[in-house]
């Protein structure tokens, strides 16, 4: 039998460890008559920090991360494109589709070294805020938003707000003292940090208009341990893996995300904002130099117009409706 | 192919051989987690050398552990700020004059110096150079002197900021602010404790001990206003942090720059007391950081080995009674305490036992809740080993301070404490709601 | 040559330790101004990680040039003076060792953040830098190994722990 060892960064209790990966290791085992089984490893057991996830799975500290891509800034070029500002849906199942067939047609050449067992989406960025509702693209003017990812920092800027970084774990409580007046994040993670409890209003996009920016999450695993798998137990990672795992994914996030807006929303207390399109197209507009300075770049010998294209054709076909 | 629990088991030989052969613990622990992470990887060195690239760094910028430097600093301060000795005067102040009064102001002034100082050596070191001379000059027996002092001396780390309560909540992502508030009820049941051993030892062999005269209540005032910087610090640290306008760096922060000022002001800390807290804290530091490192090597590669998580669903699937489980660990630690000092103990076992401890049911409680009493419970048993012979930290020190006293004297005259430690260890464990009662 | 190692662990602690008061005065300085202003020192958490991380590496030589790093010593008394000899010359040697283990990787490590240009998050300050800035400390601290191996080789037990 093979053990594969997963590590990440979240508490055994998370979304991605109770609702993506231990049900896929549950089908892994039956799947392969008990050849195949996990251990997974939360909370940076084996030492390190999130920062370093993609670099244990690729030299073999772990068989699999899972991991934010933005985490190892620089290492995975083409994969950028999905996280420039108004390109892709908020939510899991579909963004996932169209976030795996890019990464299959375009940004193979990222993952050299890996085999990729999934690619995702963390469900697209809400602004959530103490006191001041973020209704159009000036209200963010001077609010100190804690933002995710690099992406998100540059958004947040582009928009007039003062960028701050900090663990997740530290959110609720610099948000409840007044350090911070919101935060840039998914849906999905209200609820685990608390932030039903700390900010009063919720900016949200409609299902129908593309998401200020998304976070790209991985499962990553060690190119030469799965090589070494034998035929039969890599044909069963492999069916139950990339868009299967994908959207496995995108389910559990879609779950969770309806669970904290259903939370927010019964609550007196707490206001849903969603943007009109009048606001939608002036954020759009406010970070459009984002995208053009990044389209602009030609580090690495990368042609990014070409990647972003290709992503609009993708999200054409996937999601016609979307503006 | 080794299981796990073979690979986890021989590194853990290797290292209890590595120890008798006196290296270093860090040491012998790095080299431990170099064996696990090559025998589950089957000799392939790339996922060591890997983890060992991120090894220093990562652990020496630890956020959460930074607060260990700041604490060592703050108790050094207080050392050379002269703090030790006003509070010894303080308590002998009000309670000198009792039967066996003396030897309790000594464990009310240990007390209160722990408040301010993370570590037992520190509290030990300095209350014997305050309190032992006065003890003997007040015709006290050595073994109660010593006893006293050395007993005392724990509650540099039972009571709030603790060291190793830091290390249990950064091994076990417990909220180091929440294990403080659970530590200070258990704090003051030692100090009970050892004042009813202080009392009848007393009663028992000292009835020609010179008493200490009584002082006025005008006197009695007075000596607070000496000690009342450590109540205000030790108020600051700890309820401002769980007020919530400070976090624990802050917090510490606070206390080392008041205990500076403090030290400064009182005129024991020139540029020599300057030199000597940077250079004590210096190695107080360095000796923890080393062990941290070869610890965090080992329980990575343990992890990897998984002996932690079979040991727990061992534990659970065995058929034993929880509790049972429960004293067999507590039994393994006391054994450990003879030979072992009190961080390395919570470095290499808690990785180990508190998967297990996690998944038993004991007395009902939650998660959470289980979380902070096995800490407390954990740092109660480890604080004993500094006290049992034959490898007792705290009977060392003592020693060193007392005049012509054997070891053999020390170590007689800590046993009724021992006794003491055990009843207390009984009441926290089997009355969880003294560690849980001031969370809510 | 032992006299020098020990001056140079003392001024390392030193400056370790001036490391370690900045990063008190840095941590008050944003608590007050967090409180009085609303105004934190933007990145203050990931400079004093840096300060403290560097200030640690600073203070590894002195504890282990005046031999204080945590050993369990229950056999000692139960083993022969020469043994025990051999046995210390063995300790000092493997954490010479084992330092210059850290020190090399520390260095890979360091010259892995410069290629990749890793920055600290808010403040972008590039990470070789306080990476670099651990290095003496723990070159040190192998040299000071190697040194009281080198002592305990030459010498006799009981000199040594007099002039200790
Ligand atoms: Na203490
Ligand atoms: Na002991």
């Amino acid at each position: 039998a093979t053990t594969l060892r997963i590590a990440h960064f979240l508490p055994s209790v998370s979304n991605i460890q109770k609702n993506v990966l231990e049900p896929w290791c549950a089908e892994l085992k039956t799947r392969s008559e008990d050849e195949l089984r996990c251990q997974i490893y939360p909370s940076m057991q084996l030492g390190g920090t999130p920062a370093q996830l993609a670099d244990m799975a690729r030299n073999g500290v772990v068989d699999i991360a899972w991991t934010a891509l933005g985490y190892s800034a620089g290492r995975f070029p083409r994969s950028e494109t999905l996280e420039l500002p108004f390109m892709l849906p908020a939510g899991g199942v579909t963004a996932n589709r169209i976030i795996w067939e890019f990464t299959q047609r375009y940004a193979q050449d990222d993952f050299k070294e890996y085999k990729v067992l999934a690619v995702h989406t963390d469900g697209g960025t809400a602004f959530h805020t103490r006191n001041t509702p973020i209704r159009g693209a000036g209200d963010m003017k001077g609010l100190r938003m804690r933002a995710s990812t690099r992406m998100a920092s540059q958004v947040i800027d582009a928009l007039g707000g003062a960028p701050v970084s900090m663990p997740p774990a530290q959110i609720a409580d610099t948000l409840s003292k007044g350090v911070i007046d919101g935060a840039a994040l998914s849906w999905e993670v209200v609820l685990p940090a608390k932030l039903d409890e700390v900010t009063r209003f919720h900016s949200d996009t409609r299902a129908d208009q593309t998401s200020p920016t998304i976070t790209v999450l991985a499962l990553l695993m060690n190119k030469r341990r799965y090589d070494r798998l034998p035929d039969e137990q890599k044909q069963v990672l492999d069916a139950l893996s990339g868009a299967a795992l994908s959207q496995r994914a995108g389910v559990a996030w879609d779950k969770a995300i309806a669970e904290a807006r259903q939370t927010v929303a019964s609550d007196p207390t707490q206001t849903l904002v969603t943007l009109d399109d009048a606001a939608h197209d002036a954020m759009r507009q406010a970070t459009q130099p984002i995208v053009d300075r990044w389209a602009n770049s030609t580090e690495g010998g990368i042609d990014r117009p070409a990647l972003i294209t290709g992503l609009q054709g993708i999200v054409a076909e996937q999601a016609p409706e979307l503006k | 192919m080794m299981s796990g629990l073979d690979i986890g088991g021989l590194a853990l030989g290797v290292l209890l051989l590595l120890l008798g052969l006196r290296l270093h613990v860090g040491v012998g622990m790095l080299v431990a987690g170099m064996v696990c992470y090559l025998l589950v990887n089957e000799g392939d060195t790339s996922a060591l050398l890997f983890t060992i690239n991120n090894l220093v760094y990562t652990r020496f910028s630890s956020y959460d552990l930074a607060v260990i430097p700041l604490f060592v600093l703050m108790g050094q301060f207080a050392i050379h700020g002269g703090l030790s000795r006003a509070l010894f005067r303080a308590s002998a102040t009000w309670i000198g004059h009792w039967r066996g009064g003396l030897a309790m102001s000594a464990a009310g002034a240990c007390a209160g110096f722990g408040a301010i100082c993370g570590s037992s050596l520190a509290t030990a070191t300095t209350m014997s150079q305050v309190a032992l001379p006065e003890l003997e000059r007040h015709h006290y027996g050595k073994r109660l002197a010593t006893g006293t002092v050395a007993a005392a001396g724990t509650l540099g780390i039972l009571i709030p900021p603790s060291v190793p309560l830091i290390v249990y909540a950064v091994l076990t992502q417990v909220s180091i602010a929440k294990l403080f508030m659970a530590a200070i009820l258990p704090g003051i049941v030692a100090v009970l404790g050892y004042f009813v051993v202080i009392r009848i030892m007393a009663m028992k062999t000292m009835r020609d001990v010179e008493r200490a005269p009584k002082h006025s209540w005008a006197e009695r005032l007075t000596s607070l206003r000496e000690i009342a910087p450590v109540l205000l610090i030790f108020g600051v640290v700890i309820f401002g942090l769980y007020g919530g306008w400070a976090n624990l760096t802050e917090a510490a922060s606070i206390g080392a720059a008041a205990c500076g000022v403090y030290a400064a002001w009182r005129g024991g800390m020139r540029g020599d007391g300057l030199y000597r807290s940077l250079l004590g804290t210096a190695e107080a530091t360095a000796m923890i950081y080393l062990v941290v490192i070869g610890a965090d090597l080992l329980n990575s590669g343990l992890a990897l080995s998984q002996l932690p998580f079979e040991l727990a669903d061992w534990a659970s699937g065995s058929g034993l009674a929880p509790l049972t489980v429960l004293l067999l660990i507590l039994l393994i630690y006391l054994v450990l305490g003879c030979v072992m000092d009190s961080l390395s103990m919570i470095l290499l076992t808690i990785p180990i036992f508190f998967p297990i401890i996690m998944q038993l049911d004991l007395f009902g409680l939650t998660g959470p809740e289980k979380a902070i009493w096995f800490g407390i419970v954990a740092l109660m048993v480890v604080e004993i080993g500094l006290i049992t012979p034959p490898m007792g930290m705290n009977l060392f020190i003592v020693q060193k301070y007392s005049r012509n006293t054997s070891l053999g004297t020390v170590s007689r005259g800590i046993v009724p404490f021992l006794g003491a430690d055990m009843v207390r260890i009984a009441v926290v464990v089997f009355v969880p709601a003294l560690s849980l009662a001031w969370l809510g | 040559m032992h006299a020098l190692l020990r001056r140079g662990a003392i001024g390392l602690a030193l400056m370790g330790g001036g490391l370690l008061l900045c990063a008190i005065g840095l941590s008050l300085v944003s608590l007050v101004g967090r409180k009085l202003w609303a105004m934190p020192v933007p990145g203050d958490i990931e400079v004093l990680q840096m300060l403290v991380a560097v200030a640690v590496a600073c203070f590894l030589p002195l504890c282990e040039i005046n031999d204080h790093h945590i050993r369990v010593d229950i056999l000692a008394s139960l083993f022969p003076s020469c043994i025990n000899r051999g046995l210390m010359v063995f300790s000092h040697l493997m954490l010479g060792v084992v330092s210059m283990v850290l020190l090399w990787r520390t260095a890979l490590m360091m010259l892995d953040s410069h290629a990749y240009a890793s920055q600290s998050t808010l403040l972008g300050v590039p990470l070789w830098i306080p990476q670099a800035a651990m290095l003496p400390g723990l070159a040190l601290m192998g040299l000071c190994a190697l040194s009281q191996a080198a002592r305990h080789l030459t010498r006799p037990l009981p000199e040594l722990e007099e002039t200790a």
